[in-house]
This record gives C-alpha cells, structure tokens and sequence, in this order.
C-alpha cells in the first residue's frame, strides 16, 4: 500500500510582472503564439483578481523582458491591450 | 482549569482529547490543549465556536500551540442534554480529509468541452495557478491525454518540476505514457499503474479535477 501524504502549506514569494490583457481570449492565445515563434519569454495565464480588465487570460513578463521585447510585442495605443505591473 | 497535552498527536486525537477533557469537567470551567499544528488550533477553533465557547489560541513557540477554552453554564448544561457530537466528528472528518490530502487528477491536457484551443490554454492556466497556491495538493495524478503533462516538451513543465521540489507528489499513468510513445520523455516525477492511482483516488481527502 503506498502512503498518502498531507498538503504542502507554504508561503511564496511574491515578484513584479508585467501583466498584458487583452480584450479577447483569441487575442491573448495569438500573442502566446506570436511570441512563442519570436523567441519571445512570457507566458499565457489566468488574469489575477487584482486586475479587473480583459478577458480572463493574459500574458505575463518580467519587466526586464516587457523593456527588451516592447516594441516587438506592439502594446501601445489602440492596440486593444493593457499593460500592469503586478506582484505575484 | 484541565491541562490536555496534545503535541505530537495526529489528528483528531487533540480534539478527541478536549472534549474528553470538557466532558471530565462535569460543569463550567477551562481546558487548555497544547498542540502542535495550525490544523489541530484550527480545528479545536470550529469545535468550540459550533459548541458556543469562548476560544482563544497563540502561537507559544515554533511548532507549539495552546488553545484555551471556556465552557460556560449554559454550554456545559447544553452538553449534557446534548446527542452524539456532530461538531466534534464535522471536525473529525474536516481534519481526516485535510489528513488524508488532496489528490489533483489530470485526464487531459485540456479543460472542460468546447474550443480545444481555449481547453489547452485553461489547462495551463489551472496547472499555472495550482501551483501558485500557498496550499499544495499532495498528489496530482496524470493519465491518458493527461499525460502528456508530465513529459519533455510539456509547456507547464516548469510550473510542474516547482510543484515537485514543493513536496508535491507527481504521478503518471505508465500505460499511457506507453500509449502515447512518450515512456521516454517523461520529465517530472514517477510512473504509476492503476492499482496506485485506484489507491490514490479511493484514500484522498478531497480530489480535484479540472
């Protein structure tokens, strides 16, 4: 018989992202795929509580990342997305 | 005042034990229970506020906790009128469910029916946000297209060697690793069989499936 363990309770640390919503989710999963084929780091998730905007998905960066790749990632004005920092 | 020394105790044993302390009491007065768990202060908490005591609990020192209790006049009568103890076993069975674990099951690498694209992407996401959790499951279980998580080229793969380095159990079903042909890319935890995974479902405190 195997044994069955407890949860893991645990505290996290938190760090800043750069959050990007999007006002559909067909919009979010082509920004996955846009960066995915540039090489581009970040990644599609479950929009935060904190952020009441966008469609229920966004896509996460580092900071660093959002400076590096900003012009590619084509954010700005009218584009139909937001940009957040958020600690998570 | 009666003294109840719990440390090192499983639960339910310290609620057992304070309420046998209470009944020992036979009228109004205050038991102390030292525990060593946040789990066993939580759940002699909800014994007391569904018995109407007056509770109090701190934090001692590391892994010690006391839990204080005052039974009054009318509560002690109300005990005594009282049929078996359905707070006490409601936190018998909170605490054997919190004891026993919860065990997450991954049947596919997409969630819920409709788009299979948007079923990918919130699949990644539940994975994502699970394991953002300041409670981690203590088994999450992989089989059939579910498999594919657990595997080389899998895109939560991170979020999953995370998990495991947590404490988190990782387990994938072998026949569908064989299934898919991916037995050798397996990169996060173990493979199992049936009769574990059967095993698993049948002794989890809570199971969750996406």
């Amino acid at each position: 018989m195997t044994e069955n363990k407890r949860d893991h309770i645990r505290k996290r640390i938190k760090k800043d992202y750069i959050i990007i919503t999007f006002k559909t989710t067909t919009a979010a999963m082509a920004m996955e795929n846009r960066c995915l084929k540039k090489g581009i780091p970040g990644r599609l998730i479950p929009l935060p509580g904190g952020i009441a905007a966008g469609c229920g998905l966004c896509f996460r960066m580092l900071p660093e990342e959002y400076a590096k790749w900003e012009k590619e990632l084509g954010c700005g004005e009218g584009s139909g997305t937001e940009v957040y920092h958020y600690v998570m | 005042m009666i003294k109840v020394n719990a440390l090192g105790d499983a639960c339910p044993i310290p609620v057992v034990k304070t309420k046998n302390a209470i009944k020992e009491l036979k009228g109004p007065g205050l038991v102390e229970t030292l525990v060593d768990n946040e789990i066993a202060v939580q759940n002699l908490t909800k014994m007391a506020d569904q018995k109407g005591y007056t509770v109090k609990s701190e934090k001692i020192s590391e892994g010690q906790y006391r839990v204080l209790m005052e039974i009054g006049k009318e509560e002690a009568a109300g005990d005594e009128a009282a049929e078996p103890d359905s707070a006490v076993m409601d936190s018998v069975m909170t605490d054997a469910a919190v004891r026993n674990g919860t065990v997450v099951v991954i049947s596919s690498d997409k969630m819920g029916r409709g788009d299979d694209e948007l079923g990918r992407a919130l699949m990644k996401g539940f994975i994502f946000a699970l394991s953002q959790q300041d409670q981690l499951p203590s088994t999450i279980l992989f089989y059939n297209g579910g498999a594919r998580m657990t595997t080389r080229d899998s895109v939560v793969l991170q979020d999953l060697l995370s998990m495991e380095e947590e404490g988190v159990e990782i387990l994938t079903c072998g026949t569908c690793l064989n299934h898919y042909g991916l037995t050798d890319s397996l990169a996060v935890g173990q493979v199992t069989n049936m009769y574990t995974i059967v095993e698993k479902m049948t002794l989890a405190g809570h199971i969750v499936k996406p």
